[in-house]
């Protein structure tokens, strides 16, 4: 079989993959390789054709195609490879990729470094258990974005949202503007998890109603979708008897959660932190298999794309630190999530850098401390809210007062002032 | 011949909610047919099914009693078995020895009755393999036709809702309304019930489940097999279905249904990974009012052969019972002869997710598009679709059935729009006309006018 | 006349309380920087937003070109606009930033591409 030899591959050639290219070519590594699914690079943005992204990267208001762009217009001027239309089956002993593509066939390519930037993909009707007819007309919410976008066509006429995350407030708007009728965004939570920029000018702009602490309890509808149940919930989350409503309609869109996508991962035995949905990674990005590091979406949940090109970046470092023999993946103290926090990255740590952790809060809470008890660390913030990630920054030198090595694991907690 | 079908597809009635399993043949009521033709019907299928390219897996079953006062009711189904000719079996004792065989099962699970030959398949993919093997040998199919009326004179005459059909006999086979058909010629013998069970299938996982399990059916149970979970011939984990008096045409599912199953199947294992659950659906059992099946010549005209009732171990004893119904034709005046020019060989589409890379590359070689996979939970190639559509797909369900895309842990999400596309590139037909499953199950709206 | 709006500026997402008449912001109080105050002028007096839609392209690997407003044009006549700009077909070769429309509906601001697509 035909086997190709790189220094560095990037599966995936959406932001993330693409700035850890640049940032490993950057740094003078040579054999750099992407390796992209899609026909062209991109990954997710050339479908976000809303404008929000670059805020902090670029001092600049881009919209998502916009901010792809640079990034591929930068490969373009550079020795980097990429194969599109090529999909990564798996990782095998050594860093082995196995990849499909129409141009050569089954092929592998032996990867002295990986790093993985697969993305995510959406949580399904099927797994969260909406009950009802099995018809046609309930899609994701990305789904119809790619439909609308790219190839033009709308899913269908009277829309119901449900989950009011970034993608489904995005989506309320955008088929407002192709001219739609949306009928509402409902969200099972007592809050919304989308970005509050997008809360005014997706729905309060167009009067789209947002009914909090409500979800889809039942699907009607024998071959097209014909009307969903709305049923209010309580505070467990479940429905209040009598408090639903039918809602006729064509088409639900489900913005009801990202999740990593790693199964690649799991073929090579990465391990994987079932909180993030993400592998295992040390301050450097480096998953617990030797030479593979993991960035953006498919390490854990981004807010902003910005933070995805960071990571990009610091994954490249890694990586080529790695290849230089500079430094060896850190097994050492486990850090682990505690009081409001849903998820918390990197999961080890060796204390011999500075560590910005990434954390996502379960819910929100005002005049809050960031609080890791082991290490006697507190960090006000004010203000924590689950659609926006939190970034603590612990020097350091503040790890080497204490001596990380004593300590097997530290808790992270987030706690409200008293 | 003719097979009138009233969907657009094959195999879109009780078939699609399957629960995929070749009996070994221990269980039913004394005397029934569900019971006698069990264990030969196992026999027939495994053997048909190589000619057939029907994958099999022959994982042994295993009925658990969790509590020692069941030991004697699971003594009476392995006499039953014994009785009835079903080899390969045995009785475990001890919570010990059963966990060798199954890992996650619970602590109170104290005896459990094995039978070896019990194997799981694809129903669709029998369905696929009968009607190509079937189309190869000269039958012909007729889908959208709804039969509306049957005149019972000299010969039968099928008005369906798209044509009207001359025939000297009929095989009514319609499912959850072999009842309303057999109404058309006068024969008001039976009556079919809808049993609704609900099943819900679960991701890949490697090693939590290895056989058959079914929990020990006792007193008012008995009339359906309990609630199963076992692995699926592609390695996802199936757990269901219940039993719930319906109507014929309701196929939804509930929220309490969850709860139920939930509970049911939590009595026989631990850890079981519900956080994993990809999709939930419904299937209608065609219950007759003797709980047994009806294959037998009509008694208004017996050159009507009702094949009713056919609910579980119905798949088991699909190529008995065809033998059965060729008998009857025969006394009922057909002259049927061995035809020396059936051919009884078909093989399945090549699927890139059985294969290693270089049988793959192999495949590539003869056809590029073996190498563009298309649905990527399930690895399906561009091949593969094309195919499909050559051999009756035309609508997203219909190539779900038959190659698979569609039905892993993204539920569409990669795949939808590219199968949309080689749908309408091999078809010739508008994106806008594809549908999820016929007949008003449109996918996307018009496109928007430039 | 008072409105109560939710500043975007920052993810703080501060709650101001707007006073205002028909020409101009009284008032702007709960926000914790200057930022608010812009924001609550400009939202009140003259909200804009950035345009952003899709119009048709004839491509092999694309059916719509992603276009945008080069800034912002006025809130209330985005969907007005966009029914317009959606009229308009585009050619490839095309670049991001290439001008789709100078001058759109002599608002003084141009409608650009935000996207390269080469075939």
């Amino acid at each position: 079989m035909n086997r190709i030899k790189m220094d560095l591959v990037v599966i995936g050639g959406g932001p993330g993959g693409l700035a850890a290219a640049l940032g490993a070519y950057e740094l003078g590594l040579k054999k750099i390789l992407i390796i992209e699914r899609e026909s062209t690079l991109g990954g997710i943005l050339p479908q976000c054709i809303h404008n929000g992204f670059g805020l902090q990267y670029f001092k600049k208001e881009l919209t998502g195609p916009e901010y792809a762009q640079i990034f591929i217009d930068k490969i373009k001027n550079t020795k980097i490879g990429t194969l599109p239309d090529t999909m990564a089956l798996s990782i095998g002993r050594n860093r082995t990729i196995t990849i499909s593509g129409r141009d050569k066939g089954i092929r592998e390519i032996e990867a002295k470094s990986i790093v993985l930037a697969l993305g995510c993909r959406e949580r399904t009707r099927g797994a969260i258990n909406i009950p009802g007819t099995r018809p046609s007309g309930i899609f994701t919410a990305g789904l119809v974005q790619k439909m609308v976008n790219i190839e033009g066509y709308p899913p269908g006429k009277e829309i119901v949202i449900l989950g009011s995350g970034d993608i489904g407030l995005i989506m309320a708007r955008r088929l407002k503007f192709e001219g739609y009728d949306v009928k509402g965004v409902y969200e099972i939570m007592p809050f919304s998890t989308g970005l509050k920029r997008n809360i005014v000018q997706c729905l309060e702009d167009y009067n789209i109603p947002l009914k909090l602490s409500h979800t889809v309890t039942k699907i009607y509808g024998d071959r097209r979708l014909e009307a969903v149940e709305i049923s209010e919930v309580g505070r467990n989350l479940k429905p209040i008897a009598r408090k639903s409503k039918k809602i006729t309609c064509d088409t639900l869109l489900l913005s009801v959660g990202l999740i990593p996508e790693n199964e690649l991962a799991a073929t090579a035995g990465i391990a994987i932190d079932k909180y993030s949905g993400g592998p295992v990674v040390d301050e450097n990005m480096h998953t617990s298999v030797d030479g593979i590091f993991a960035c953006g979406n498919s390490l854990y949940v981004n807010d902003l794309v910005d933070n995805v090109t960071k990571d990009g970046y610091i994954a490249a470092e890694s990586a080529c630190a790695y290849l230089e023999g500079k430094i060896k993946r850190n097994t050492k103290t486990s850090v682990l999530a505690g009081d409001n926090i849903a998820y918390i990255v990197p999961q080890r740590i060796s204390g011999k850098s500075d560590i910005i952790f990434r954390i996502r809060a379960g819910y929100p809470m005002e005049n809050a401390y960031v609080k890791i008890p082991e290490i006697n660390f507190t960090k006000k913030t004010r203000f924590v809210f689950p659609g926006e990630m939190l970034f603590i920054k612990v020097k350091k030198q503040y790890l080497k007062k204490i001596n990380l090595m004593n300590i097997e694991s530290i808790v992270v907690n987030i706690e409200q002032e008293k | 011949m003719i097979v009138l079908e009233k969907e657009a597809d094959i195999g879109w009635g009780t078939t699609k909610a399957n629960s995929g399993i070749i009996h070994a043949g221990y269980a039913g009521e004394a005397e029934s047919l569900k019971l006698r033709l069990s264990p030969r019907g196992n026999k027939l299928f495994r053997k048909n099914a190589q000619e057939l390219d029907i994958p099999v897996k022959k994982l042994g079953s295993l009925v658990n009693a969790n509590n020692r006062s069941q030991i004697a009711e699971l003594e009476k189904l392995y006499t039953c078995g014994l009785n009835n000719g079903v080899p390969n079996m045995r009785i475990i004792k001890g919570n010990k020895k059963i966990r060798e065989l199954e890992p996650n099962i619970k602590d109170e699970v104290c005896a459990s009755l094995l039978a070896k030959d019990a194997c799981i398949v694809s129903p669709y993919e029998t369905v696929n393999a009968l009607y190509e093997n079937s189309k190869a040998n000269g039958i012909s199919f007729l889908f959208n036709n709804n039969v509306i009326k049957i005149e019972n004179n000299e010969k039968f005459l099928i008005h369906t809702d798209q044509a009207i059909i001359e025939t000297e006999y009929i095989i009514n086979a319609a499912g959850l309304f072999t009842d309303n058909i057999a109404a058309m010629i006068g024969d008001t013998s039976f009556k079919i019930e809808a049993v609704k069970g609900q099943y819900f299938l679960i991701d890949k996982e490697e090693d939590y489940i290895r056989h058959i399990n079914f929990p020990l059916a006792t007193g008012k149970n008995k009339r359906s097999k309990g609630i199963l979970m076992a692995p699926t011939i592609d390695g996802n984990i199936l757990i269901g279905p219940n039993y719930v008096r319906s109507d014929k045409d309701d196929l939804s599912t509930e929220d309490r249904n969850y709860r139920e199953i939930t509970d049911k199947i939590g009595k026989y294992f631990d850890n079981i990974p519900f956080d994993r659950v990809i999709t939930s659906f419904s299937g209608l059992r065609a219950v007759s009012d003797t709980n047994d099946f009806i294959i037998s010549p009509s008694s208004v005209n017996a050159k009507f052969i009702n094949v009713a009732g056919i609910q579980s171990p119905g798949l088991t004893c699909i190529f008995v019972i065809s033998k059965m119904v060729v008998d009857m034709l025969k006394e009922a005046g057909s002259k049927l002869e061995n035809n020396k020019k059936f051919n009884p060989v078909r093989y399945g589409i090549k699927r890139f997710n059985q294969n290693d890379p270089i049988r793959n590359n192999v495949l590539f070689r003869e056809n590029k598009d073996y190498a563009n996979i298309v649905c990527r939970c399930e690895k399906v190639t561009e091949a593969e679709v094309v195919e499909a559509i050559k051999r009756g797909a035309g609508t997203l369900d219909g190539i779900k059935f038959r190659t698979r895309a569609g039905m892993g842990r993204c539920q569409g999400g990669y795949c939808t729009l590219r199968i949309l596309k080689i749908l309408s590139r091999e078809l010739n037909v508008p994106i806008e006309e594809i549908t999820k499953k016929g007949d008003g199950s449109y996918i996307v709206g018009e496109r928007a006018k430039q | 006349m008072k409105k109560r709006l939710t500043c975007i500026e920052c993810p703080v997402g501060c709650i101001l309380d707007i006073e205002y008449n028909k020409s101009r912001v009284l008032s702007v109080k709960g926000n914790e920087c200057s930022k608010g105050e812009k924001f609550a002028h400009d939202e009140i007096i003259d909200p804009r937003r950035v345009l952003t839609t899709t119009i048709g392209i004839e491509s092999a690997l694309f059916n719509r070109l992603p276009v945008r407003s080069r800034i912002d044009v006025p809130r209330d006549q985005v969907m007005d606009m966009i029914r317009q700009v959606k009229k308009i077909k585009a050619k490839v070769p095309v670049k991001a930033g290439d001008i789709i429309i100078k001058d759109f509906l002599e608002s003084g601001i141009d409608i650009i591409s935000s996207f390269t697509i080469e075939k």
